[in-house]
């Protein structure tokens, strides 16, 4: 039996989000095709540029030579030296690459210098002979790869790892996911203000700034912060949505739009949003428009004023999508690391 | 299954040494103290990033205590021991003079260590502090002053020398296993300070080598930009043509157009009626105007300098007569007036300005000056204005329009006209002719005269616009600064 290893970068607190659900999906879609695929986590501290050293280091020195192939997913984990290794990237160092000068926008000669050399190493980890082929999650990271280190990729569309959607009513606005600032939840809740029809503003999760958004929503009683939720309340929470605003900054890939999708939900994105305005296509499942405020505030107006409307676009995202499968980026893998794929279509 | 040689079976690349380098900075950050040689002291708290370099150790410090031995003391050397003598007898630092003196003497060999201490002890400064030093007993001091004595001193001192001989060559052994060890140890520190510079060597070279690549990249990359500006260029070229292309075309339709309206029925080419080519012509005009005239704030801000010639003097008699503006154009003028509460009518034949101000609400009237001009009453008009008209008439049109005025002016009322000023060279050479509609540049003076002789009064000349003097220029004569950087405009201003 073939013997994969699915390359997991842990973080040093153990915190489970979007890319661990993305190792047990690859990790069970392999399992399926036959092969005796395992997730090797290793840690990746990102808290200090030293920190960042090791971690390069750590898979650099990890020996997985007990694997017949190995697919690195995130950095630094394509560091790693193996003959036969595909990456599968979700991502590189962003504060690195495009949110470099967001996050230093007065970088001196120290930053620029470590930003070259982590570039550099990506460029040099991922490509022949230390990387057989590259595949990537969305064209936002396709497009930051050939921008940024000069290489191209092929786009391998990921498929959702919940499962259990339903649809039944189209009643509020609803908002999942980290509130963090590159998620531009407070895009939403200043749309609110424009909202002239009744509706509510559901946001469910937590992040870094939480408490500036909730500052931000004072005296709109329409808007309602749920906190953490568990996955059956998540499904819950989709499944009553009017829409769903998926409104970040360059998002890489961003599982909510294909939650919201298989939910029979429209999404909201604007033009900025990286993949999810790749996916989304304009007036048919969702919209694609402008980050403003207003924008976004008229197109919540009209899905309420016409809930007939929302639903069909759910229901066109929902077909969507459905070629987004596991299956697929699994025989797509292993045929990329030449090793034998069994079972045909499920 | 793979083999474990796997890995090595990759050919090494510029990562590998990247790497290599990364984990020798980790190493050093992780471990300064054990990358250091024992020999060798780590005094501490210098920077993060790199292990201090490797320095040679202090003997340690002789500790303050109750008594001495004179051991504690002979274990230094030099000026360390010297040190060490005034800190524990003297409790102070040697001062530069006694240092001089005691280490010149200590050099030469004339004083031994025990003779220094003994000095030290027994001075003035030593008596006082009194520290118990074991061995500086009263026969040492007594064989300090022997010695000191002429002839027998020598003596003497040969005498307790020869029979100290053994002790002595205890003494040059250890002095000499001292030096050995110190040597040693001089060793070990430049050893590791030479391996040190070598490591930083290669970093430099593999940071010169990364910068050449990165210098490399930027130098294709300005290429990329330069041929991307090539391809934009062209491209500008490329519309450029298509413009005029297009401005042909248009020209051809108007013609094609108006044929079709003149004759249905005629056979004959397209040849231009009168009506097109003014059509044409008006369109360009007001073009042209839009280009070389210059921008409407520009001109609403130059005519300012003519409102107090009207609001100053006319009011109380005529306030509710109208001005008229002769070839009003754009219409900036009659804005200005409408500002300030004056009735104004605009009279223009370009039926392009015409529509324009018509447009912008203002009250225009498509006639020629002069017979507009002639339609009017006596006595009727407020004012009588002519912004860039006069040089656009033959000399005896002028004359009409000048009589035509004056006899439509209302008493106290008042005619200006402005003109390109021929005193500056370049605007009677050059500016003067860029428009095909110009008659010939009037001086001035002429102007003035002009009015005076058909019966204006108050005549005066205002000299307006002068051109700017470029900054490089450095022109000391006012003449010729005069007529190349003059007033470009002048206004001619009479009243009934």
């Amino acid at each position: 039996m073939t013997r994969v290893a699915v390359l997991a970068t842990g973080t040093p607190s153990g915190e489970i989000g979007g890319a661990e659900r993305f190792y047990v999906g690859l990790r069970d879609a392999l399992r399926a095709k036959g092969a005796q695929a395992e997730i090797v986590s290793v840690v990746s501290d990102e808290s200090c540029f030293a920190a960042i050293e090791e971690s390069y280091l750590r898979f650099y020195d990890l020996d997985l030579a007990a694997y017949d192939g190995v697919i690195s997913t995130k950095a630094p984990g394509y560091m790693v030296r193996h003959p036969n290794h595909v990456c599968y990237l979700q991502h590189t160092m962003r504060v690195f690459y495009d949110m470099f000068d967001v996050e230093f926008p007065h970088a001196g000669p120290e930053l620029r210098d470590q930003r070259a050399l982590i570039q550099r190493l990506d460029t040099l980890a991922l490509q022949s002979p230390r990387t057989r082929r590259r595949f990537v999650i969305g064209h936002e990271v396709q497009d930051r790869l050939r921008r940024f280190n000069g290489l191209d990729a092929e786009v391998l569309y990921q498929a959702s790892t919940m499962s259990g959607f339903e649809c039944r009513g189209y009643e509020y606005v609803f908002l999942p996911g980290r509130l963090h600032r590159w998620k531009r939840p407070d895009l939403v809740i200043e749309a609110m203000r424009h909202v002239r029809r009744p509706v509510r503003l559901l946001i469910s999760g937590t992040g870094e700034d939480e408490w500036r958004l909730r500052d931000l929503a004072q005296g709109d009683d329409r808007v309602e912060f749920l906190g953490r939720v568990s996955d059956r309340q998540l499904l819950d929470l989709y499944a009553d949505a009017l829409v769903v605003p998926f409104v970040a900054v360059r998002e890489d890939f961003g599982l909510v739009t294909l939650e919201a999708f298989s939910s029979r939900k429209p999404v909201i994105t604007c033009s900025d949003s990286g993949e999810p305005a790749h996916i989304v296509r304009d007036g048919q499942t969702g919209f694609v428009c402008a980050p403003d405020p207003q924008e976004i505030a008229a197109r919540i107006d009209l899905l309420h004023a016409d809930p007939a409307l929302a639903r069909r676009m759910g229901e066109a995202g929902a077909a969507s999508i459905s070629g987004m499968r596991w299956e697929t980026v699994a025989s797509t893998l292993l045929s990329a690391l030449e090793l034998p794929a069994a079972g045909g279509e499920e | 299954m793979m083999s474990t040689n796997g890995r090595a079976s990759l050919p090494e690349t510029e990562l590998d040494r990247l790497m290599e380098r990364i984990r020798v900075e980790i190493a050093a950050r992780k471990a300064p103290r054990e990358a250091v040689p024992a020999a060798v002291s780590d005094e501490g708290g210098e920077g993060p990033a790199r292990p201090s370099l490797p320095r040679f150790e202090a003997s340690p410090a002789l500790e303050r205590k109750p008594a001495y031995s004179l051991g504690d003391f002979l274990r230094y050397h030099d000026e360390e021991f010297l040190r060490h003598a005034y800190r524990r007898i003297l409790g102070r630092d040697p001062d530069r003079a006694g240092a001089d003196v005691y280490l010149r003497l200590l050099r030469s060999g004339e004083l031994g260590k025990a003779d220094v201490l003994m000095a030290l002890r027994f001075s003035p400064e030593g008596r006082i502090r009194g520290v118990t030093v074991e061995g500086l007993g009263a026969r040492r001091m007594i064989s300090y002053r022997l010695r000191r004595l002429p002839v027998v001193g020598y003596l003497i001192e040969m005498v307790a020398g020869i029979v100290r001989l053994p002790r002595y060559m205890q003494t040059l052994r250890r002095v000499e296993n001292f030096a050995a060890a110190n040597h040693l140890q001089v060793r070990q520190v430049v050893n590791s300070l030479v391996s040190r510079v070598e490591e930083e060597l290669r970093d430099l070279r593999d940071t010169t080598e990364m910068l050449q690549s990165r210098t490399g990249t930027t130098h294709s990359a300005i290429a990329e930009l330069r041929a991307v500006e090539q391809v934009a260029e062209m491209r500008l070229r490329s519309l450029e043509a298509e413009l005029v292309a297009c401005r042909r075309g248009i020209v051809q339709l108007e013609r094609a157009l108006a044929s079709t309206a003149a004759g249905a029925g005629s056979s004959r080419p397209a040849v231009a009626t009168r009506e097109t080519v003014i059509a044409g012509f008006d369109r360009f005009y007001a073009d042209f105007e839009d280009r070389f005239r210059g921008t409407r704030e520009d001109i609403t801000n130059r005519q300012r300098v003519y409102l107090p010639y009207l609001t100053g003097q006319i009011r109380e008699s005529s306030g509710s007569l109208p001005a008229i503006d002769l070839g009003c154009g754009r219409g900036e003028w009659l804005e200005l007036l409408g500002a300030q509460g004056i009735a104004a009518r605009g009279i223009d034949t370009n039926r392009t300005f015409l529509d324009d101000n018509r447009a912008r609400g203002l009250d225009v009237v498509e006639a020629d000056a002069i017979e507009y001009l002639v339609g009017l009453t006596e006595g009727s008009v407020r004012a009588i204005t002519g912004f860039h008209i006069i040089e656009h008439l033959p000399f005896d049109k002028l004359v009409s329009l000048v009589d035509e005025s004056l006899r439509v002016l209302a008493d106290g009322g008042v005619v200006i006209f402005e003109t390109p000023n021929p005193e500056n060279l370049v605007t009677a050479a050059c500016n003067f002719h860029y428009d095909p509609t110009h008659v010939r540049p009037i001086p001035p003076e002429l102007a003035a005269h002009l009015l005076k002789a058909r019966g204006f009064t108050r005549v005066e000349i205002l000299r307006l616009h002068e051109a700017q003097v470029p900054e490089s220029e450095s022109i000391e004569s006012p003449t010729i600064r005069r007529l190349l950087f003059g007033p470009q405009d002048y206004a001619v201003i009479g009243f009934k």
